[in-house]
């Protein structure tokens, strides 16, 4: 069995050594209260200052020209305006009027280069902050930060995807942390996997089936007792708890004025759910919205694709600050690259690594900042040129954990982010 | 007889007794024993001998007969006995019970089902399904393992498999499915087959773990660094390919020190390698133009490694597979993580692994005969409780620290002279490179001026070759037209004045005699370009010569420097192992004296304890009493602290046993077990087996017929059930490509087991399963006592009888929910999930 410990405020440590202490059947008359295993309830209230995140996942590569770095007029700008915004001087692609409203809450980063054209590798930088290689694989950042935030007494997953359907259970995202911290799925927004009590099992039967298994636990565990034991007695406490928890999954509590005001398609549903669980408590959630990979007809997807992205992110945006959320929400619209500033023959742009950019903002960086810059038609970063590290430092900074520390793998330390790169410090507060 | 039985096992005593004598005194108190003459007792007591001689401390008594039999059908079968296999053990008096059991199990099908799941998860970490079909490897494992293949072979098929050869191309997942990649082969194979995770020691000597240097990385590298993945485009179907040609140099990233290495394995010399001439590299050579064609090197560094691995007897490669054995059994490896061995990281008893390693491979890496070895020793056998006290029986803790720390001087002093033994050699190398370098650069000079010539030459003589080439093909064209011209002469025999056969006659017959023309050109071209290449050839050869000298001199400065080469592998092994000894006598030392630590507070505890309680009796409210109280709490604290150093201690002596989560495979196998889905499906497909071969009353009994019958029966419930079983491993098992042996308790394999229709399928009642037979029941006991076998494979306490009749009575109508409650309840207890 591999120690399976880890540093940064996780709970591992004190389960492990509260349960060791209990294992001590000795006669001495210094053990007792076997018996309670019960999870206290998660309070309703959180604390103020529990830090989350949330990611939005441009799948197949969002054009930074027809979003946060507009460059119309130029030989690579396309047909699209730039706006202003509620930033003085910042301007966006006019597909994002709702957006451009709520920019003083955000951020932009327009000096992007991960020199990488790769979807599947892009995908794996942006959220591991790291280049792939062979034999290796770093968690994801909603791994990293449901292992380093959640609460013990957290029954609710801590690292939820949003997915558009298909797919479903556990992830592999995680790598070394471990299973307790890959992504659970909610495929179309619906509830986590086997939540649902079966009809046939009554409420009677679930309650005494688990008293049952308690009495049983208890006449074993007085043999023995060690922190596996106790971790699995506890998951099931945590399921039950979970399914107590389940509307929290369930869309339709939100009220109907809120359906309308996010869209009745799945990415304004998706954001909305993405509201209902941070307030929850879940402290990583990835909403996606596909598909960006716009080989073709760049400018009538972008159309519609920004088109369908803007209102209900403004107004995911708009909520979390007037719900006092945003100053502890980590919010970062993300993708695996831009698009090329050349544009091809089918009215098309390709895969592009060289100088993107990513919009993101809360959880107290700096509001309405803009760091870096390209050159004038977007074919190169002119200045404060970042790769994926930096942004990733940057995340773990935001939410308050120090990028330089390391996990405990197996008695080996693994830097949480990558030593060659910082965190762009101009952004923090 | 009987008197020579009785001698033989005194004689063994004996020589017990010296072994153990020998091991608590060290290795010198060993070379001075007079050498036994007797034989060997068997290995199950040898290893007993080696745990029991090094432990200070107390020995759990051996586990309840309960608890011995779930754990041993656990462990050699993958599954927990059924109520039959259960009565049967109970109700058996012999004493030689459980070595038959051990054996009965052994020569099961479902162990080496259960063995080739163990393997499958160590060489494939789950990975998903890329280029080889993942029911085809299993099966595969299962056929070797069915066979008891032993395992160095079945490591060296893995190892060797040719990927384009269809029969061993099944073999050949180990490398395709990480395809083919060198770094991740190197990082696996280091960690799969040696128990060392190299890769940290890519780019540097390990940052943490001194053994682990940049040279063994290289040295493991160098096996896979022409291997590539050949993609067919044709059907997109991948293939292993290796070139003839590529060497490894490497810089360390720290130091900026640089090395070359040859293939090497962890700790031994570099590989002799043949010198193969120009132009025989290949036995198919690769073409630049055709990507997709697969080249064949004479010499492959890949079948270099599976033979040096498993025809060498090689020390990490024995230990790696003894220490997963004894993990898989035991619950916790000798030395762990698996994949982590080193003089740092010692094995709790040393020598209790390099006794198993020796064995194993000696025995021809038996694998099954080794498995029912360890399942006979008494450590496999000792109960999992904590023991009530602590002092030893034998009362040795606090005489042995003063011995081991007399030993431990000793071996601080071999690991100096170890280490400057190692220091000395690099100084060598250093200095050998050095002169040599005057060497290597005059090689160089010859080496480009001979390349020079090279250049200048190798297009004459080319245009030769290609000529020739062209000339062959042209002539076996013209052979295959004559060949063509026979057949339809015969046919135009057969079909006189046939218009079609006739005209094709013509058309070749015209074809021959162009092709006779062309190859009369081609004959004076060859002549022609063989007059131009003919000086050009010796020119070159004459040019190959100079370098003869040189050479000679550069391969006798090679020689040298892989001799001191191997040199110092030799003396870095001997350094691990003076380091190996002396952090395992630290560790020693370090249990005696939390042995000793926790008797004591345990005696103090005990002594405030009954001053309390007579103070008490004396006078309540006494200011001193409160004080004595204060003092009480202080030491149970204390006590507290000193037990828990002491139970991982003691679990990691093998001083107790330990509870150990089921695979998921175990865990879905046993739950199935448990609710009777898989006797259902055994009865099916033993129906299935007789009316395919009915028996006579001659055959029914014959042993050929009942093997092939147990064999079938099996595969067909597997074949029915593996797919259901399959269903546990997203929720319960370490992510693919992960190392298996991390546990993980998760909401989502509780609701799964609470909410999951498969679960819930298995607790409806149908046929014979468990809830059908529960609700059969009308006794209480009777009923209590059906369950509690049928899941925990014990009979029911008086108070688990009364809570069962409990909820029997309270809620009588609901018979059928309640017997799927206490099912559902005993299922997903702590008794189940852990092997105890």
């Amino acid at each position: 069995m591999k120690p399976c410990q880890y540093a940064c405020n996780s709970a591992d440590h004190v389960i492990a050594r509260r349960n060791f202490l209990g294992s001590l059947a000795l006669g001495t008359g210094v053990v007792g209260g076997l018996g309670t295993f019960a999870q206290p309830s998660v309070s309703a209230a959180l604390a103020k200052d529990q830090k989350r995140m949330l990611v939005i996942n441009m799948h197949g590569g969002l054009s930074q020209l027809e979003s946060w770095d507009p460059k119309p007029g130029t030989d690579t700008g396309g047909p699209f305006r730039a706006i202003p915004t509620s930033v003085p001087g910042l301007h966006i692609s006019e597909l994002l009027p709702h957006t451009a409203k709520v920019m003083h809450h955000l951020a932009v980063v327009r000096s992007i280069n991960t020199k990488n054209d790769d979807h599947g590798k892009g995908s794996y930088m942006m959220l591991t902050g790291r280049r792939k290689m062979p034999g290796q694989s770093y968690p994801e950042i909603g791994a990293v930060v449901a292992k380093c935030l959640d609460s013990s007494a957290q029954s609710l997953p801590g690292h939820i995807r949003i997915t558009a359907g298909g797919g479903g259970g556990r992830s592999a995202d995680s790598a070394y942390l471990g299973p307790k911290y890959a992504s659970i799925s909610l495929d179309g927004g619906k509830p986590p996997q086997n939540t649902t009590k079966p009809e046939t099992l009554t409420d009677v039967s679930l309650a005494e089936q688990n008293a049952f298994r308690r009495l049983a636990n208890d006449h074993f565990l007085s043999r023995r007792r060690t922190a596996m034991t106790d971790a699995y007695v506890q998951s099931y406490e945590q399921a039950l708890e979970l399914m107590k928890q389940r509307e929290v999954f369930e869309l339709s509590k939100e009220p109907e004025k809120d359906h309308d005001r996010y869209g009745k398609h799945d990415f304004g549903r998706h954001c909305l759910m993405a509201r209902r669980l941070l307030e929850n408590g879940i402290s990583f959630v990835q909403v996606s919205h596909s598909n960006y990979d716009t080989h073709n007809e760049n400018f009538n997807f972008h159309f519609e694709q920004v088109g369908e992205f803007d209102k209900p992110f403004a107004t995911l945006i708009t909520d979390l600050h007037e719900r006092g959320m945003l100053e502890n929400t980590l919010v970062v619209v993300l993708s695996e690259f831009g698009r090329t500033p050349r544009i091809n023959q089918y009215y098309g742009r390709d895969h592009w690594g060289r100088a993107w950019s990513v919009c993101l903002g809360g959880a107290g960086l700096q509001r309405g900042a803009i760091i870096g810059a390209t050159n004038a038609n977007g074919t190169e970063v002119k200045e404060r040129e970042v790769d994926c590290g930096h942004l990733f430092h940057t995340y773990l900074r935001a939410l308050g954990l120090s990028s330089k520390s390391s996990f405990d793998v197996a008695g080996r330390q693994v830097l949480m982010a990558d030593p060659a790169c910082g965190p762009i410090k101009e952004l923090l507060a | 007889m009987r008197c020579v039985l009785f001698s033989s096992k005194f004689c063994r005593a004996i020589w017990l007794g010296l072994l153990v004598f020998a091991c608590r005194f060290g290795a010198e108190a060993l070379v001075a024993a007079p050498a036994p003459i007797l034989p060997l007792p068997p290995l199950h007591e040898r290893i007993d001998a080696v745990i029991e001689s090094e432990f200070a401390g107390p020995l759990t008594p051996p586990a309840r007969e309960e608890d011995f039999l779930r754990r041993v059908h656990l462990d050699l079968t993958g599954r927990i006995p059924t109520t039959a296999e259960a009565r049967a053990f109970f109700s058996d008096t012999a004493s030689d019970k459980r070595i038959r059991l051990v054996e009965r199990l052994l020569a099961s099908p479902q162990h080496a089902r259960h063995l080739a799941t163990f393997f499958d998860v160590m060489f494939m970490e789950r990975r998903p399904e890329k280029h080889v079909k993942t029911a085809d490897w299993q099966q595969f494992l299962f056929n070797a393992c069915l066979t008891n293949q032993p395992y160095h072979l079945l490591v060296r098929d893995i190892l060797a498999a040719d990927s384009a050869h269809e029969p061993t191309r099944v073999a050949s997942r180990f490398q395709l499915d990480r395809e083919a990649d060198p770094a991740a082969l190197t990082r696996d194979t280091g960690r799969i087959f040696f128990g060392m995770d190299l890769s940290c020691a890519q780019c540097h000597d390990h940052p943490n773990i001194a053994d682990y240097l940049q040279r063994e990385y290289h040295g493991l590298y160098a096996f896979f660094n022409r291997t590539y993945l050949l993609t067919r485009d044709s059907d997109k179907k991948a293939f292993i390919a290796e070139k003839a040609d590529g060497e490894v140099t490497f810089t360390s990233v720290f130091t900026k020190e640089t090395g070359a290495t040859r293939p090497r394995l962890p700790g031994a010399a570099q590989l002799v390698e043949p010198v193969l001439a120009r132009g025989a590299e290949y036995l198919v050579p690769p073409d630049p133009k055709n990507k997709n064609l697969r080249p064949v090197p004479q010499y492959s560094r890949r079948a270099a490694l599976a033979k040096a691995a498993t025809e060498t007897n090689h020390r990490a490669f024995n230990r790696n597979i003894v220490n997963r054995l004894w993990a898989m059994m035991l619950g916790r490896p000798l030395a762990g993580p698996v994949d982590e061995l080193h003089s740092a990281n010692p094995p709790a008893y040393p020598a209790l692994l390099d006794l198993l390693a020796r064995e194993f491979a000696a025995s021809g890496y038996d694998t099954r005969a080794f498995l029912r070895e360890l399942a006979l020793t008494r450590v496999y056998g000792r109960s999992f409780e904590l023991p009530t006290a602590f002092s030893s029986p034998r009362g040795l803790a606090a005489t042995w620290i003063p011995v081991l720390e007399a030993r431990q001087r000793q071996v601080t002093n071999d690991v100096a002279a170890a280490e400057l033994a190692v220091q000395e050699l690099r100084d060598r190398i250093a200095a050998q490179r050095k002169a040599a370098l005057p060497v290597a650069d005059e090689l160089a000079k010859t080496n480009a001026a001979i390349a020079e010539i090279r250049k200048a030459c190798d297009p004459g003589i080319n245009a030769h070759r290609d000529a020739e080439r062209e000339l062959t093909r042209k002539r076996e064209g013209k052979q295959s037209v004559e060949d063509a011209l026979a057949r339809l002469a015969e046919a135009l025999a057969k079909l006189p004045a046939d218009k079609e056969v006739t005209a094709s006659v013509d058309k070749l017959k015209a074809r021959s005699t162009e092709l006779a023309k062309e190859i009369e050109t081609a004959t004076k071209d060859v002549t022609a370009k063989d007059t131009v290449a003919k000086p050009l050839r010796e020119k070159l050869a004459a040019a190959e010569a100079t370098a003869t000298a040189i050479r000679a001199r550069w391969a006798t400065e090679e020689q040298r420097s892989w001799s001191f080469d191997s040199d110092l592998s030799a003396a870095l092994t001997r350094w691990q192992d003076a380091k190996t000894e002396a952090r395992h006598l630290e560790q020693r030392v370090e249990t005696a004296r939390a042995l000793i630590d926790a008797d004591q507070r345990r005696q103090e505890v005990e002594r405030l304890q009954t001053a309390l309680v007579q103070r008490e009796a004396a006078d309540k409210t006494s200011p001193r009493s409160t004080a004595l109280m204060a003092k009480v709490e202080a030491e149970t604290k204390a006590l507290k602290e000193a037990t828990e150093k002491l139970a991982a201690v003691l679990e990691k002596s093998f001083a107790i046993g330990t509870l150990t989560p089921l695979t998921p495979e175990q865990l879905a196998w046993s739950m199935m077990g448990a609710a009777g889905v898989v006797e259902a499906h055994d009865l099916a497909g033993a129906a299935e087996f007789d009316k395919k071969q009915s028996a006579t009353e001659a055959s029914r009994h014959d042993s050929a017929r009942l093997a092939a019958r147990t064999k079938f029966v099996e595969q067909y419930t597997w074949d029915k059930l593996k797919g259901g079983a399959a269903g546990f491993a997203p929720f319960f098992a370490a992510g693919a490509g992960e190392p298996q042996d991390a546990f993980f308790a998760t909401a989502d394999q509780a609701l799964f087991l609470n909410n999951g229709t498969m679960m819930r399928s298995w607790l409806a009642p149908s046929a014979d399963n468990l809830i059908a037979r529960l609700g059969k029941l009308t006794e209480p006991r009777a009923l209590a006592e059906e369950l509690y076998l049928s899941t925990l494979t014990r009979l029911p306490s008086n108070e688990e009888v009364i809570a069962v009749q409990q909820q029997l009575s309270a809620r009588e109508k609901d018979k059928p929910a309640v017997v799927q409650e206490l099912a559902w309840g005993l299922l997903t207890s702590a008794e189940f999930r852990f092997k105890h």
